[in-house]
Formats: C-alpha cells, sequence, structure tokens
C-alpha cells in the first residue's frame, strides 16, 4: 500500500483531523468494545485503519474505568477551570503482548499511560503499531456503565469486514495541536527516562494515601514505614508532587487497585521536579506523569536539548530508528550490537528518538518501547524555539571565545567547564533547572564544531 | 475613497444591497479592498468606538462583495466585526440580504458560521448586551433557521447554553428542542450555570416547566441528567443537573439503579449526595440489587469526602437487619467497612469496626479483607476483631520515622561574576526573597575583596545615577544606600 493512498491524520501547525470509518462503540448487552483507529504506523508502513487486537479484555471494570481516566485527562488544563470543548484522542500502540494507551493534558502538564498487560488479553494480534483511537461522549458514558467481573470483547481498530464495506471516513474530527503541546507529549518519555522507583505501596496503603491528598501546593512525598508521608520540603529519596489535584483521576480507580509505586528523580536542591504515579491494576498499569508545577508544561524543560545539539546523535537516531520492530522492551545491549554502537551512543540514540515520539519510557520496566506518535513530533521538535535561537547566535557568529571553555555570547559570558552557566537572565532564573539556555547551547555547538576538526 | 463607502459611513443599510448589485466583479473586488483596510482600522478603540455604529453596514457591504460561503463566512466572522452592537437586528439584515442566495449555499453558510464560534469562557462578552448572545451567535442561529441547518459543534452549544442563561427563554426559544437534549453531553455548556444564581435558577425552573408541559419528554430529560452525571468531571460542572433532577423529583420507576451505583466512584461529590439519596430510597423499598448495594457502599467507602464515607456507614447500620440476613449483602458491607478501618477519624474507625463485629464473618473474601484491613488498626481497635474474623497476626511494628529537623533551604549557587550580580541586583528590585539579597550582600563582600576598583566600574556602569534613584524609590533596598560603598 502506497503512503499517498491511505487516509492518516493531517496535521497542520494548528490542528489535527482524525478520521475514523466509525465511531467508536461500548455495546453493553453484547459484551462488545470496538475502538476505531485513525491512520498509524506499522511494519509494513503507514495504514488508514490499522486493527490491532480482537479477542477478550478479561477485566473490562477495571480497563474502562482506567479508559475514562485517560480521557479525563486529555480533556483537562490543571491550571485553567474553563471547560475544554475538545479532546485530543489517546494514542494506542499494540507492542505484541500488551496495548499501551497513552494521553497527554490538555495543558501539557499531565502524561497518562494504561498498559494492558498479557495477563488481561486473551485473544489474537493482528498487527502491531501504533496510532490514534476515537473516544467519544457516548463511549464514556458506556464505559462508566461498566461493572462486575464480566469480560469484554475487545477490538482495536476495524476488522477486515468492517474496512472493505466502509468508503473513506464517516467521523472526522478537527482538534487544535499546538507545537508546545507536541514537544510536551514527546519530552515526557525522556523525563520520565531518568526516573527511579523510589516507593511501593499495598493496596490499603494506596487507597489511603491517594484518598487523603490535600488538593493544592507542593509537597514531598517521603517514604515512611510502608506508606508516604507527605512533608513541606525535600529530603533524600522524596519524591515531589506539585498540584496534588492532578492525582484525583486515580480515585475512581483505587476499588480495583493492588498497589502504588511511586518514581522520581533524584532529589536536587528544594525546586519542584517531576514524577510518575503507577497504580497497579489487575493484568494492567494505570501511571500518570506530573510535571514540576501544574501551570508549567513538560515542554519547557529543555531535557532533550542537550541530545539535539549533538552531531553524531541524529545519525545514531537513524540507525537505532531502523532497528525498532514495535518491541514492548528495548534491550540496549542487543541495540548496541546490532547497530555497532557503544551502549552510550545507543543511550543518547534513544533519547533523541524519544524527543522525536519514536520511542516511549516504561519507568516499571525502566525500558524504553518503540511506538510512533502518529503526529509529526520530528518536524515540530526540529523548530524547537530554544535551539532555533541558539542556531541563529551561531549563524550570526555571535559566539566568541576569550578562553578555553569561556566564551561569551551576545554579551554574556558562557562558562562550559563542568556544569555549563551563564550570565543571561533566564539562567540566572532557572540556574539549568530547565536545560540550557541558547547562550550556553550556541557555545557547545561551536565549541563541537571546533573540536571535531582537532 | 470609494463613494459607496458614504453609505457605510451614513449607516444606509436599505441602499446596501442595490449598490452593491449594480457593481461588477472588478468593482465589487476594489470595493472589498477598501471595505478591508476599513475593518482594519476598528483595531484601534479610538476609531472603533467613534465608528461602532457603522459594523453592521460594513459586514453586510463586505458580505455581499463576495461570492463563496466560505468568504463571506471568514468576512464575518474577522475579529474586528464580528461583535456588532444591535446582533439580532444585524443578523436580521444579513439573512435578509442574502435571501436571494441558493438554500444550499445558506445552509453551507450557516454550518461554516456555526463552526466558526469561539465559546466564550466566561460572561464577559455580555456586558455589551445581554441578549446578543456571544459574538457570533445571532448571526449563526439566524441564517441556520433561515436555511433549516442543524448546527453542529460543541462551540455551538455552549453559546446557546450563554444565550439561555441571560434570557432565560426557552418558551419561544425555536431551537431549544434541539439544543436541550445536547446540553447533557457537552461539557462545557455547563460553564454558565456554575454560579448557582437567580439566571441558573430562573433556567431549571423554566426549563422543569417545559417539561411539565410537556415540550421535552420527561424519561429523555432524566435520563440525559444520569447520563450527565456518568460523565462527571467539576462539582460546579453537574451542579445544574444535579439541580434539574430534583426539582424534577423522579419517582422511584425513574432511578436507574445501576447507573446511579456507577456515578459513586468517579462522579463529583453533588452528585454522589444525589445518587445516594435515590439508592436509599430503592433500598428502603426493597428494588435494589444486594450486589449493587455493595458495590455502591464499596465505592463510597474510597471516597475522598468524609460525608460520604460516614453515608456509607448509616447506610449499612440503618439497613442492619437486612443486610445481616443476605449473605450476598453482608459481604458486600464488610468489603466497604474493611476499607473504611484505614479512615484518620478514630471515631469513623470504632464505628465500622462495631459494625464489622455485629455483622460477623460472612464469606472467606470478606473475612480475609478484615482479617488484613485489622492488621493496621491500633491493638486496641483490633481487638474486638481478633476472633471473629481470626486475625491472628498482628501487622509489623511499625520503623519509626522521626520528621527531619526544619532547616533553612539551601542557597543558590553564589554569584560568580560581576554581570550575574548586576542581573541579581535588578532582579531583587522586584522581589521580597531574603536569600536573593543574602547572596547579593556575599558577592558584593567577594569581589570587593578581590578586586573593589574593578567592581564599582562594572556596577557604575550599569547603574545610571536616574536609575538608581528610581531604583531606590520602588525597591526594598534600604534608604541609605551608603552600604553599596560607592
Amino acid at each position: 500500500m502506497s503512503v499517498g493512498a491511505v487516509r492518516v491524520p493531517a496535521m497542520s501547525d494548528a490542528q489535527i483531523a482524525y478520521s475514523y470509518s466509525r465511531a467508536s462503540e461500548l455495546d453493553l448487552a453484547a459484551g462488545l468494545l470496538g475502538l476505531s483507529t485513525s491512520g498509524g504506523l506499522t511494519p509494513s508502513g503507514l495504514v488508514a485503519r490499522p486493527h490491532f487486537f480482537s479477542g477478550l479484555l478479561t477485566r473490562a471494570a477495571p480497563a474502562a474505568a482506567a479508559l475514562i481516566g485517560l480521557a479525563d485527562v486529555a480533556k483537562t488544563r490543571y491550571h485553567d477551570a474553563r471547560a475544554v470543548t475538545f479532546m485530543r484522542d489517546p494514542v494506542v500502540t499494540c507492542n505484541g503482548d500488551r496495548l499501551r494507551f497513552e494521553s497527554f493534558s490538555a495543558c501539557g502538564g499531565v502524561y497518562a499511560r494504561l498498559d494492558v498487560l498479557q495477563e488481561a488479553l486473551d485473544g489474537d494480534v493482528v498487527e502491531l503499531g501504533t496510532t490514534n483511537v476515537d473516544v467519544n461522549v457516548p463511549l464514556r458514558k458506556a464505559l462508566a456503565r461498566v461493572g462486575g467481573d464480566d469480560p469484554l470483547h475487545l477490538a482495536v481498530g476495524d476488522d477486515e469486514v468492517v474496512a472493505t464495506t466502509l468508503d473513506g471516513a464517516v467521523v472526522e474530527k478537527k482538534v487544535p495541536l499546538p507545537e508546545r503541546w507536541l514537544r510536551g507529549f514527546a519530552e515526557v518519555q525522556v523525563i520520565a527516562s531518568r526516573f527511579d522507583l523510589r516507593a511501593s505501596l499495598g493496596r490499603a496503603e494506596a487507597v489511603k494515601f491517594v484518598r487523603d491528598l490535600p488538593r493544592r501546593g507542593v509537597l514531598w512525598a517521603v517514604p515512611a514505614g510502608r506508606s508516604l508521608r507527605l512533608a513541606a520540603r525535600p529530603a533524600p529519596g522524596a519524591v515531589c508532587l506539585a498540584g496534588p489535584e492532578r492525582l484525583a483521576v486515580l480515585a475512581p480507580l483505587l476499588r480495583f487497585a493492588t498497589g502504588l509505586r511511586v518514581y522520581g528523580p533524584v532529589v536536587e536542591g528544594a525546586q519542584p521536579m517531576a514524577s510518575a504515579w503507577e497504580l497497579e491494576l489487575p493484568g494492567m498499569r494505570f501511571t500518570l506523569t506530573v510535571s514540576p508545577e501544574p501551570r508549567r508544561g513538560f515542554s519547557g524543560e529543555g531535557a532533550v536539548l542537550d541530545d539535539l545539539t549533538g552531531d553524531t546523535v541524529a545519525d545514531d537516531a537513524d540507525l537505532v530508528g531502523a532497528l525498532l520492530r514495535f518491541e514492548p522492551r528495548l534491550d540496549a545491549d542487543l541495540l548496541a550490537e546490532q547497530s555497532g554502537l557503544t551502549r552510550a551512543r545507543v543511550g543518547a540514540a534513544l533519547t533523541r528518538l524519544g524527543t522525536g515520539g519514536r520511542v516511549g519510557y516504561d519507568v516499571a520496566e525502566a525500558a524504553h518501547f518503540h511506538r510512533e506518535l502518529p503526529y509529526d513530533a520530528g518536524r515540530v521538535l526540529a523548530m524547537n524555539p530554544r535551539l532555533r535561537s541558539a542556531l541563529d547566535l551561531v549563524e550570526q557568529g555571535a559566539v566568541r571565545f576569550t578562553a578555553p571553555g569561556v566564551a561569551q555570547v551576545n554579551g554574556k559570558t558562557v562558562r562550559l567547564a563542568g556544569k555549563p552557566t551563564c550570565t543571561c537572565p533566564w539562567w540566572i532564573d532557572y540556574r539549568g533547572s530547565r536545560g540550557p539556555c541558547k547562550h550556553v547551547l550556541a557555545a557547545q555547538k561551536v565549541s563541537a564544531q571546533v573540536e571535531v576538526p582537532a | 475613497m470609494n463613494p459607496l463607502l458614504r453609505l457605510v459611513a451614513s449607516n444606509r443599510l436599505h441602499d446596501i444591497p442595490g449598490a452593491v448589485d449594480a457593481l461588477d466583479a472588478a468593482g465589487r473586488k476594489e470595493l472589498l479592498a477598501e471595505l478591508t483596510a476599513r475593518a482594519r482600522k476598528f483595531s484601534e478603540w479610538q476609531w472603533a468606538s467613534e465608528h461602532r455604529g457603522e459594523v453592521t453596514a460594513l459586514r453586510l457591504m463586505g458580505a455581499l462583495c463576495q461570492g463563496g460561503a466560505s468568504q463571506v463566512a471568514t468576512w464575518l466572522q474577522r475579529r474586528e466585526l464580528r461583535d456588532p452592537g444591535k446582533a439580532w437586528d444585524d443578523a436580521r439584515v444579513i439573512v435578509e440580504a442574502l435571501g436571494d442566495r441558493p438554500l444550499e449555499w445558506r445552509a453551507d453558510l450557516a454550518r461554516r458560521l456555526a463552526a466558526g464560534l469561539r465559546p466564550p469562557r466566561d460572561g464577559n462578552w455580555s456586558w455589551r448586551g445581554r441578549d446578543n448572545g456571544p459574538p457570533g451567535y445571532a448571526l449563526a442561529v439566524s441564517m441556520a433557521l433561515n436555511s433549516g441547518v442543524e448546527p453542529e459543534g460543541d462551540a455551538f452549544v455552549v453559546c446557546w447554553a450563554w444565550h439561555a442563561y441571560f434570557t432565560g427563554d426557552l418558551r419561544n426559544d425555536p431551537i431549544a428542542g434541539v439544543m436541550v437534549p445536547r446540553l447533557f453531553d457537552v461539557e462545557a455548556a455547563a460553564v454558565p450555570f456554575r454560579q448557582v444564581n437567580a439566571f441558573t435558577e430562573r433556567f431549571v425552573g423554566r426549563l422543569c416547566a417545559e417539561v411539565k408541559k410537556g415540550r421535552f419528554d420527561r424519561a429523555a430529560i432524566l435520563d440525559g441528567t444520569i447520563g450527565r452525571f456518568l460523565i462527571g468531571g467539576d462539582a460546579r460542572d453537574t451542579a445544574v443537573f444535579v439541580e434539574l433532577r430534583r426539582l424534577l423529583d423522579p419517582g422511584l420507576g425513574e432511578m436507574p439503579a445501576r447507573d446511579l451505583v456507577r456515578c459513586l466512584p468517579a462522579g463529583p461529590a453533588n452528585v454522589a449526595d444525589r445518587a445516594l439519596e435515590e439508592l436509599r430510597a430503592l433500598d428502603l423499598d426493597g428494588r435494589l440489587d444486594a450486589g449493587l448495594f455493595g458495590e455502591a457502599a464499596g465505592a463510597l467507602a474510597l471516597r475522598a469526602e468524609k460525608k460520604h464515607v460516614a453515608g456509607a456507614l448509616k447506610w449499612i447500620s440503618d439497613t442492619f437487619e437486612v443486610t445481616k440476613a443476605d449473605s450476598v449483602r453482608a459481604e458486600g458491607a464488610l468489603l466497604a467497612l474493611a476499607d473504611v478501618f484505614a479512615a484518620e477519624s478514630p471515631t469513623t474507625r470504632a464505628r465500622a469496626v462495631r459494625l464489622a463485629v455485629k455483622l460477623g464473618p460472612c464469606g472467606e473474601t470478606a473475612r480475609a479483607a478484615v482479617a488484613d484491613a485489622a492488621t493496621r488498626l491500633p491493638a486496641d481497635e483490633r481487638a474486638p476483631l481478633a476472633a471473629a474474623f481470626g486475625v491472628t497476626e498482628t501487622a509489623e511494628e511499625e520503623v519509626f520515622t522521626g520528621v527531619p529537623l526544619v532547616g533553612a533551604p539551601p542557597l543558590a549557587p553564589p554569584i560568580q561574576t560581576t554581570p550575574e550580580l548586576v542581573v541579581e541586583l535588578k532582579d531583587v528590585q522586584r522581589s521580597d526573597d531574603r536569600d536573593a539579597f543574602e547572596r547579593i550582600m556575599a558577592a558584593i563582600v567577594e569581589f570587593s575583596h578581590h578586586d573593589r576598583e574593578a567592581m564599582a566600574a562594572d556596577l557604575r556602569a550599569d547603574f545610571e545615577p536616574t536609575a538608581w534613584d528610581f531604583f531606590r524609590q520602588i525597591s526594598y533596598v534600604p534608604d541609605d544606600a551608603g552600604w553599596l560603598l560607592f
């Protein structure tokens, strides 16, 4: 099938158009859940409406509640009470032994993922790949009505009969797609890859912790006994929880929970940090990754910029990207062996692929997984405003090295030795907590260009 | 200046269609360019306030100059022109003037106007005229009625809701029959009704009146409220639907037990209140399935609000005899009580323990859940459960974790260069960050020690005397600037 012949989500700078052959439906009487797919990528290339899975969803109630949670995240602006009149549809990835559903909040500060594992699936994987699934209001109402222990028949994507009888799309949705949102969706994977497991709570402790959370503020969850204690200041091993109201989406899932696992980076200073909260459900995992502040999305974190400036990383990423086959867990050693690169270069390449939306990161397994976001994330990434400004500075010849490791960039002094610093107001405000400033990036770029020929 | 623009300036609306008709294609193109230039002037506040009366004439003339529905919609939705002073008069004039275009063309325009509406985030638009409706709404609805098109899109529903909120007139609203059912499916349509005030009460009261008159199907409206409860969301957004359901006062036959139970885990507090009330009424009448009773009690026990946890306990307590006699109900109640053992309040925990002891073990799953939850209770609260539920093992003693001593938060790294010091000095004018003052003082001492003259020269260059006087007036910097030593 040629790429030009298929209908894939059309993306412009301002919006994306989803195209489905029919609306996703849940027939409660018949126990059938049909999730419609839009255009997406499979190992055989772009497919208009890929068909990933047909079979039984053995634990229907928790899966239904978790899908509602994903939809709730997708339609919410956590720092802004005004209602959102659109929703960006969740992304589904079939990795063979599991289905992953991802959504990203309208404010760009909360990332949610539901991993439906093999234990909760009993059926046939038709194809691997990634695409969007339609979530509409009637479906949400029907999902809320699911209860009891009865399984559901699940179909992700149209089966062949539907695909051949329906000509063209019957459900089309256009929603805004800001670059900032898209960058955040991609960057959250890179940020999460720096998280480690900090605490693991049993069901009773998880219920008590989530149920009793305060609604506002920046808190630090410190492991204490079998649970977590909330503190106002960081401590070694603590996990930052900024805007605890953002975890409210976990509350309706508590009735199915078997535990809660908490992930975060190493605490440095007193600045708020991102964290991930994984609710264990029967045969599935629901993970929420929250940004360092409710008003701060993931797109401005700048975690990816270091990797974007390197000269060899792009080539390495292309090489590693060609080896990916929608694996549920990417083995860096195996990739290093297959690509002939060092382990460190494979790691950098995976980070770069993550920023392009081509791999995600699973904190539970501490491993990347292959998925191709059905957006042109790579193009957006190339237009990262800070990186673009840095490249402009390089082109203008604004970088002048006055001593080894010390440069004057547009009147600002950049020191590259150790942890880079700059004298610009932006760097002084954030002190590297949101990645390097444009002056540091420009100096690093020039420095690399000078050093490589030598 | 094109002579036709005088018609705009003098607001001669009736003469505009004829004048535009008399133009050929080139003339219309030329006129449109001048109209566009004039419309751009409306972005200036002064011009806009002096020429506000021209907006309808400008919209009309521009619309008549163009052939495509898409172009006309774009013109009418221009930022400068989309909010005429008298929106309904403006809509009447434009619809009338475009009345000779083909029906399909008008239908296309109606769809585009509805799709191009921007749902307002609050009622600020209403200062110019509440009856107008949100910008663009009057023309969109007039064109839809003229062409017989049913407007699509959530934005239209939100705009209709704002209009209905301010006018409160459902009886004479020609599209209320179509829009009311859609009100339940569009979450943002609840935004106007977030504040419970006279407008909201009037709307709900009139909607109930129309339901009683039979204009709206009562069963469909009641079903709509349940559907809205299942969607969930913010309590402020569901308040109007809760109130509507309360006023409609559904009978027992109109209460869907299963759906009400499914509203409990994720619904906002006001929805859970309403659902609990109706479920208790059903239970009292013996219409609630034992399994659903357990599911409801369990969902209430896991809610964050203490009143709902207390509500679950009260429900179990009030129906104790029935619950104890039915093993399915008793098992559901015990599972819910086990979750309440983790409550903060000792009184709530004690009440849950008492109920569990009175119910006794019923079913292995429930017994095991109670026994497991009991291990986390303090010994004295756990004791009554020990014999009946086989709580043999006590929880491992929790490791004492002392609260760390409160210390000052770590300071940011010291200032290393004079340019940094300059930036920090400028920043500190607008902050009350004591730590920043400490760091600046430390840097000044440090730099003075190494090369006082160089530092003073740098600072002098950056802080012109006038600017420094200004900073001194508005800042927290002490009035006596002698501490800077220069």
